[in-house]
């Protein structure tokens, strides 16, 4: 009698020598295997940490339907108006580090929780504490922070109602909460503005039960307002830039990475709302070549996210986009603009000045 | 004979119907035109041994800039100065952005959507900078190029466009101060010469007063159209000329029958 394994006839993508040493292409069409179709015409919100700030633009730039309810004039330079928050994510949220950020702006844009208001000052200036990035040096009055956050809110409702998926990057489980409110920061007071009293604000390191009770959360409100988004869950590869913790920052981010890959891993198995696409383990590990980080070891490098974006392209791939809009989208800068509104005639009346 | 050229596009015109009123106040003078279509003149290219040459891809459009100028080139290698007509500095793309939101800060406008005076302010400075960076690059940096900002079109009382949103905005003082320093901060990084559109012929913060309108000097039987409103006429241009030529060439006008009739 024959002697038999559980592993004896596994394919290819079960082994690590067949699917990473010898790097096998059945192995790696079976990486991400979808448990939802994607085609090019489904309405994608993206959101989350700033990973999220890559797959956003590689998707927008390959074609893929990535709304934006806060679109900026094509006539403000791309880099400026990223640098005031505009074109990075769906809309102007900033980064939503956590599963909690996430829950709590779901819940707030649908009305289920009141509007956020938490303005930090810094040298005179008021800016709007859950996204205190959007406007580097700040707005005028703390009116401004909340006719803007207003506008904000509103056109996050509207792309809620719109998306078909969100592409939600998990980054971190580390967090500050304002104590009063019991709102979850993306950054400490004191970073970027507002002043660090630990009076005013608690830290807090989300369990498992914390990041899944989030995430479920968040679907349930959708559900609860007739939203059938599906959410595609990534987790950012970049590590922890700072631990508040007390211990390493290299078990800290571990710590953060593992809670969060795991809470993917349990809704993939068990939740048909929500999918996971290793873009963790593409640009941290050999599965595909990598690990792909720039130089500073931190973020990841161009070559990894084209691996990314090429990778989450195939797995949809029947309906992926055909063609890159890289140039479609590029902000017009020509002198030609310059016209007179309305200018038909120009030329015209250049002839009669010097027919005289 | 100090030998000025006037280039630009269709905004030379209204220095070219001021020709013999020109002449006459600057009898020291010879001046010398060259306009081509916006586009054209903004693809045309000046080259190192002073010609400034149009770029002209058919027969039909060469023959008309033959028809304007009589050439399709010109040599500037020895021009004493050359006045560059009719710049806009991309302030289109500004008054859409203006037109188009609720500026914070300023009297609210009803627009839906918002953006802070930080970012409009950023956006005018990257905006009127890459311009002037580029006009400046366009003739070398020789400081005998002098870049006149196109004149802002005149009132039309039912014009519906990004312009005519923005001169009527509240804060339009605010917002023309904003536009007059940046564009003036700009333009002195570099050895070109500047001339704005002179603050005594505007009748509010972004319009120019309507009897310098090339409307305001048609003939009777001639109706307006919106060019007529966006381009001004003879007598603008001979106000600029005068400003141009007190500036750079150190010169008063000569008083003469034929200048008081522009």
């Amino acid at each position: 009698m024959t002697a038999r394994s559980p592993y004896q006839n596994l394919p290819p993508q079960a082994f690590w020598r067949s699917a990473i040493v010898e790097q096998s292409e059945a192995a790696l069409d079976h990486l991400f295997v979808p448990k939802f179709a994607l085609t090019h015409e489904t309405t994608l919100m993206t959101a989350g940490s700033c990973f999220a700030q890559h797959m956003h633009r590689a998707l927008s730039n390959a074609g893929w339907n990535v709304l934006q309810a806060e679109p900026m004039a094509d006539i403000v330079p791309r880099k400026l108006a990223a640098k005031y928050g505009y074109g990075i994510y769906s809309a102007r949220y900033g980064n939503l580090y956590t599963a909690r950020q996430f829950r709590q702006l779901i819940q707030e844009a649908l009305g289920e929780t009141p509007l956020s208001l938490l303005v930090w000052q810094r040298e005179g200036r008021y800016f709007d504490a859950l996204r205190p990035s959007i406007e580097p040096d700040g707005y005028d009055t703390a009116h401004d922070v909340k006719r803007a956050r207003i506008e904000h809110i509103t056109a996050v409702r509207a792309l809620l109602q719109r998306a078909e998926c969100i592409i939600f990057t998990l980054g971190l489980t580390e967090c500050w909460e304002d104590t009063n409110t019991g709102l979850a920061l993306p950054t400490a007071p004191g970073t970027i503005a507002g002043d660090y009293d630990e009076a005013s604000v608690t830290f807090r390191n989300f369990t498992y039960p914390e990041v899944l009770a989030d995430l479920e959360l968040a679907r349930d409100t959708l559900r609860a307002h007739g939203l059938g988004a599906k959410i595609l869950l990534t987790v950012s590869p970049v590590p922890l830039t700072a631990t508040a913790t007390g211990t390493h920052i290299g078990t800290a981010t571990t710590y953060s990475k593992s809670v969060l890959r795991a809470v993917c891993g349990h809704l993939v198995q068990t939740d048909p709302d929500f999918d996971y696409f290793p873009s963790y383990e593409i640009i941290t590990t050999p599965v595909v070549g990598g690990p792909f980080f720039a130089p500073n070891l931190r973020h990841p490098s161009p070559t990894g996210v084209d691996v990314v974006i090429g990778l989450f392209a195939a797995a949809f791939m029947d309906n992926a986009p055909a063609v890159a809009t890289e140039a479609n989208t590029a902000p017009p800068q020509d002198d030609d603009e310059d016209g007179d509104e309305g200018d038909v005639q120009c030329e015209e009346i250049l002839l009669e000045a010097f027919r005289q | 004979m100090t030998r000025v050229a006037i280039i630009g596009n269709s905004h030379v015109g209204a220095l070219r119907d001021a020709d013999s009123a020109i002449k006459s106040a600057f009898p020291t003078l010879e001046v010398t035109y060259f306009a081509l279509a916006r586009h054209r003149f903004n693809n045309a290219q000046y080259g190192e041994g002073g010609i400034f040459r149009a770029d002209i891809p058919d027969e039909a459009e060469r023959k008309s800039v033959i028809e304007i100028n009589g050439m399709t080139e010109i040599d500037l290698h020895d021009y004493t100065h050359i006045l560059v007509i009719g710049q806009g500095f991309l302030f289109n793309g500004l008054y859409t952005l203006i037109a188009q939101h609720n500026i914070l800060g300023l009297t609210d406008t009803g627009q839906t959507r918002s953006i802070s005076q930080a970012l409009l302010r950023d956006t005018m400075v990257l905006r009127i900078r890459g311009f002037g960076n580029r006009i400046a690059r366009k003739f070398h940096d020789d400081p005998r190029f002098v870049i006149a900002q196109k004149p802002f079109p005149c009132l039309l009382h039912d014009a519906a466009t990004n312009h005519a949103t923005t001169a009527a905005h509240p804060d339009a003082a605010h917002i023309g101060d904003l536009l007059r320093t940046t564009i003036a901060d700009q333009m002195a990084r570099h050895p070109v010469g500047f001339l704005p559109a002179p603050d005594a012929l505007l009748s509010g913060p972004l319009h120019t007063k309507p009897e310098f309108s090339r409307a305001a000097m048609l003939p009777a039987n001639q109706p307006p159209s919106p060019s007529d409103y966006t381009h001004v006429n003879a007598r603008y241009g001979f106000e600029l000329f005068k400003i141009f030529a007190n500036q750079w060439l150190g010169l008063v006008p000569v008083i003469s029958p034929q200048t008081e009739k522009v």
